[in-house]
């Protein structure tokens, strides 16, 4: 029994520990990411807010991710580049 | 894909290619007369790379891992795959599900 409540109880110091970072990881950080770890592949997950930029495009001008809110769906593709 | 939900996607592209490579690339691909119908984007700084976390740290060009997201109108992420390997690559039919998905369940 008292093991049982130990384990209880250092589950809920667990959740208690991941709530705050949870809330971070929403947030996501500044938008040009400076501060943020580059080599973070779990940071984007489903159901986040896409993190916004401004890009220039090949066809000349930019292309801001926001500015298809509410019109488009994006699929978004990151690749290695010239081949 | 039929024409109405193509006409509800953008496809953009993103790499650390300046104009001139993405130019290059883009007539290597008429060449092969496919049309192109995405919009091509360069981050040289690899800055957005950075803030989705996706630099890979073993390459010092600043290259990404290959990854696709595919994000709702409301700018949700509702589908995403990182390549760390290339031997696990996604289809085209796994984006062409998870876009269908958007349209079966709208948010």
């Amino acid at each position: 029994m008292l093991d049982r409540v130990k384990v209880l109880s250092s589950f809920c110091l667990l959740a208690a520990s991941a709530t705050p970072l949870t809330a971070q990881t929403i947030a996501l950080g500044p938008a040009d990411g400076r501060d943020l770890p580059a080599a973070d592949t779990g940071r984007v997950r489903v159901g986040d807010a896409a993190p916004d930029f401004t890009l220039e495009s090949m066809r000349g001008g930019t292309v801001t991710l926001s500015n298809l809110r509410g019109k488009k769906n994006v699929v978004l593709v990151f690749y290695r580049g010239h081949w | 894909m039929d024409e109405a939900r193509k006409r509800d996607v953008e496809l953009l592209t993103v790499s650390i290619d300046d104009r001139a490579l993405l130019q290059k690339m883009v007539d290597q691909i008429s060449r092969d007369s496919v049309r192109a119908d995405f919009t091509f984007l360069s981050d040289p700084g690899h800055k957005v790379i950075d803030r989705y976390g996706i630099l890979n740290p073993r390459d010092r060009r600043g290259l990404p891992h290959p990854t696709m997201l595919v994000i709702d109108k409301n700018g949700v992420v509702r589908w995403k795959f990182i390549e760390v390997d290339y031997k696990v690559r996604p289809t085209n039919e796994m984006i062409l599900a998870a876009l269908a998905r958007l349209a079966e369940a709208p948010r």
